[in-house]
């Protein structure tokens, strides 16, 4: 177990390495087709070369190899390949330290991030479960009705209309009232107050959990349908064991595997995917912060911010193979 | 269950990671909720930048004028230019003009604001390698070219911008405690009207100090300053919280608290604002513009913005050399129909270069050459023997422009039988690269943000021979000379006719043809009143506003 994890650690590198090129190439690319994101800072009017020159070697972007379109940059790739090693990362157009930055965003994006998890993990399990034990039933019909419904609605829509419905009409209840305790109209409030870091959470985490809620049910419902007529748990019946344990132990820790693969590329979806939910609540996280610097194309934000998600991805897969072997004791790694 | 419960440790254990690293940063709900006297809560988009020097776009201005005062004002009914910090400003020749300061104004930090402390700043934001973006408003002053070297060999050519040879602006003089002198290195009458620009703005010596600090926590001069706690922290939506300031120089604020809240989308904005939760928004998105209007009758308020929306020529081409093809498609648009269609009628359509904003504007100055007249057009177009092959019709990617584009282009083809190819395809600084070059192959998108409310700021900078924005390869010694002469004028009336005449020869040219004044919609809370928008500062008199 021991080896598997180190030699899975190690194959990081590489990966992280290949990912870093890959965003560094791009973002040159970008810059060479595009025009240096320098100039458009003045607009339509025309800056002296001067001016030009000293908001490009702000900005990091006076290499004259971002002049040739295709060429990779090696040089800027290497310096700021050592720069992340020594955990500089620099600080973006505004000269505002990419730490800080993070550091802002990143605890609310995990936050949001969590309880979307957790309502996703608490709902999505406990529905398809019941739904995949009474096949057929009314509680199945509504698992896959609501589903169709939750992964047809876009999440603008679903989250404006939460944001409207739930935030102005029935928070202003609450606004309005005498009675309502904070917390109350923080947690029916418009959007993201820091002043409740988790109460004015609740919402937009309801409208991030929303689609994969749906596919955490409809995946543990027919993969626990399919077990329960597998020749193992027809056996565990005919050994007479107690049905709770049947399901529970036999048909649904199997039923499970694809289900946690599942899960763990949506904690990889929660934290990276949620540009469109923050920036309806006015959430300022993760999600934001890729976006603009995507626009301003401002690679010292882009790179470190994005090589933490792959990071991310990359942890939370490992987690995710160990747990099958948690699940599935047939499952070595050795 | 032995498995079971393993899996459960293993997930609560990932949880407890999860929370241990948010409690960890997450110490950003401190800020007091509980609002102590009159506050008004203001929604903006997130600012560049917080620095006078630095500040090129509307969000960071809406916040800077608040925050700074500047030499002069402009009377909301007249537009017109009235002294707030400064007592007088003269000159003689419109080159040299003295500067007398009131008296009794002190910077938020309890710096006096001196002579010394406007030039001080004046020549922080000129010098090159500071990198101002608000660099360009100090080049009429002597010196200039000392503190920011052009390129010997335009920006193309292999050799490197020299080294400044100055650090300081030759033209920029302290005379006594409240007087300071500035020499412009050519006469310019509308020099004062400038001043009003919040990159005049006097800063601080503490602030230039720590520029970056300065920007998080500004100390300017203004009616309201950073509360103690309060700090801008880009891209985190941040609620910037000001307070009035209550040794101000001019007349005091009304309000007790002015708050500032950042957001990423003008919806949201306008749900809150919905909810009580906001009390103006200042950008009313489109599609709830007529909403706004019907629901909040008395406060909703259309305001031409000083942005001018132009399609210009390649003029080097020579397809497109004859003003008559111009005038041809000039009268074959039709803009109040894209106006309405596009932009709920907002817009207005343009009937001058300048925006009606600026004094010296006039109604009537394009006449019949921006009516929509479509025989008029088509008999043009016959004089000169038509138009051979496809017209490309190019505007920058990613910016909003695709629609309105495409409804031109539409007008053109039917009212002119005119072919069109729509080229979006280039970004934003790309676009510019291959204007200034001047190697367009068909008609183009352009635009311009008053920088001061002059008509010399909607003519030299665009139609000027080799001048700063003038890419459509324009030139006519007569437009020029006309320019100078209203720089040199002995009053403003005086110049202003002469910027009048050069409007009207450059009408008749049209190397670019004005289509729309830009508009934007702002709403408030019926709870306040005196409620006054400032059509050249573009934002609401912060100072003046009270609840009812």
């Amino acid at each position: 177990m021991g080896r598997y994890i180190l030699k899975r650690l190690l194959q990081f590198i590489p990966t992280v390495i290949g990912s870093i090129f890959l965003l560094h190439y791009l973002v040159v690319l970008g810059i060479q087709i595009n025009g240096n994101p320098a100039r458009a800072m003045f607009g339509e009017r025309t800056p002296t070369p001067a001016q030009l020159q000293a908001l490009a070697e702000v900005f990091n972007t006076s290499d004259p190899c971002l002049e040739q379109t295709g060429n990779p940059c090696l040089g800027l790739f290497w310096e700021r390949v050592s720069n992340l090693v020594q955990g500089e990362l620099g600080v973006n157009f505004q000269r505002i330290p990419i730490t800080e930055l993070i550091s802002h965003a990143l605890p609310v994006t995990l936050r949001l991030a969590f309880l979307a998890f957790v309502l996703q993990v608490v709902i999505g399990l406990s529905t398809g479960v019941i739904a995949g034990l009474r096949g057929e039933g009314v509680v199945d019909y509504l698992v896959k009705v609501s589903t169709v419904l939750f992964i047809s609605v876009p999440v603008f829509v679903l989250g404006r209309l939460v944001q409207v419905y739930l935030g102005v009409e029935f928070g202003g209840v609450f606004r309005d009232s005498s009675w309502a305790p904070d917390w109350l109209t923080a947690l029916f409030g418009v959007r993201y107050t820091p002043d409740h870091p988790w109460a004015s959470l609740i919402l937009p985490a309801v409208v991030l959990a929303a689609l994969g809620l749906a596919t955490t049910a409809r995946l543990t419902r027919t993969s626990l349908m399919e077990n329960l007529r597998a020749d193992y748990v027809r056996t565990a019946i005919a050994k007479g064991l107690p049905r709770r344990r049947v399901i529970g132990v036999h048909a649904l820790r199997n039923s499970l595997i694809p289900v946690i693969t599942d899960l763990g590329y949506q904690i990889g979806v929660l934290m990276s995917g949620a540009v469109v939910t923050e920036t309806i609540f006015n959430i300022p996280g993760i999600g934001g912060l890729v976006i603009n610097g995507v626009r301003q194309q401002d690679a010292s934000v882009i790179i470190p911010v994005v090589t933490f998600l792959v990071l991310v991805y990359l942890v939370i897969n490992l987690l995710v193979d160990l747990l099958y072997a948690v699940l599935d004791p047939r499952i070595r790694y050795e | 269950m032995r498995g079971s419960h393993k899996t459960l440790r293993l997930t609560a254990g990932i949880a407890a990671v999860t929370l241990f690293a948010t409690a960890c940063g997450g110490d950003d709900g401190s800020s007091g909720s509980e609002e102590q006297g009159d506050t008004m809560v203001v929604q903006i988009g997130d600012p560049q930048h917080l620095l006078p020097s630095n500040t090129n776009e509307s969000e960071g201005a809406a916040v800077l004028q608040a925050v700074y005062s500047t030499l002069i004002t402009y009377d909301p009914e007249t537009n017109e230019p009235v002294n707030l910090i400064a007592e007088s400003i003269e000159s003689e020749d419109q080159t040299t003009w003295t500067i007398t300061l009131k008296e009794g104004w002190t910077f938020h930090n309890g710096e006096p604001v001196n002579a010394e402390s406007f030039v001080r700043s004046w020549n922080y934001a000129a010098y090159g390698p500071n990198a101002q973006l608000n660099a360009h408003f100090f080049d009429r002053i002597q010196g200039y070219e000392e503190v920011a070297p052009p390129d010997p060999d335009g920006e193309e050519g292999p050799q490197q911008a020299p080294e400044p040879t100055a650090e300081t602006l030759s033209g920029l003089r302290v005379i006594d405690e409240l007087t300071f002198e500035v020499t412009l290195s050519a006469p310019f009458a509308s020099f004062p009207i400038m001043l009003g620009y919040t990159a005049f703005a006097p800063m601080a010596e503490e602030c230039l100090a720590d520029v970056e600090a300065c920007e998080r926590h500004p100390i300017g001069n203004g009616p309201f300053m950073f509360a103690e706690d309060s700090e801008w922290i880009p891209e985190t939506q941040a609620r910037l919280e000001l307070v009035r300031f209550e040794d101000y120089g001019g007349e005091p604020a009304k309000l007790d608290r002015l708050i500032f809240q950042v957001y990423d989308d003008i919806v949201t904005a306008y749900e809150d604002f919905e909810a009580g939760l906001v009390d103006v928004v200042r950008n009313v998105d489109p599609s709830l513009i007529e909403q706004a209007r019907q629901d909040y009758p008395d406060t909703f308020i259309n305001v031409p913005i000083a942005t001018m929306g132009y399609l210009a020529f390649p003029t080097y081409d020579p397809r497109y050399a004859d003003p008559r093809l111009r005038h041809a498609i000039s009268m074959a648009i039709n803009r109040q129909e894209i106006i309405d269609a596009i932009w709920n009628g907002t817009y207005e359509p343009a009937t001058s270069v300048a925006s009606s904003l600026v004094a010296g504007h006039r109604e009537d100055a394009c006449g019949e050459l921006c009516e929509y007249n479509p025989d008029e057009a088509r008999r043009l177009l016959d004089e000169i023997g038509g138009f051979e092959g496809t017209m490309e019709l190019w505007y920058n990617a990613g910016a909003g422009h695709d629609q309105w584009m495409e409804a031109l282009g539409n007008q053109i083809r039917e009212e002119l039988g005119i072919e069109f190819e729509l080229h979006g395809e280039l970004q934003f600084a790309q676009f510019l690269d291959r204007r200034e070059a001047l190697e367009m192959t068909g008609p183009f998108r352009s635009g311009w943000i008053m920088d001061y409310p002059s008509l010399e700021n909607f003519l030299r900078p665009l139609f000027g021979t080799g001048a700063s924005t003038n890419d459509t390869g324009y030139s006519n010694p007569e437009v020029d000379a006309l320019i100078d002469m209203g720089d040199q004028a002995a009053t403003l009336e005086e110049s202003i006719q002469y910027y009048q005449q050069a409007e009207d020869i450059i009408l008749q040219d049209m190397p670019m043809i004005p289509l729309w004044n830009y508009a934007e919609a702002l709403v408030y809370s019926p709870e306040f009143e005196n409620v006054i928008y400032n059509p050249v500062e573009q934002n609401l008199d912060w100072a003046q506003i009270t609840v009812a």
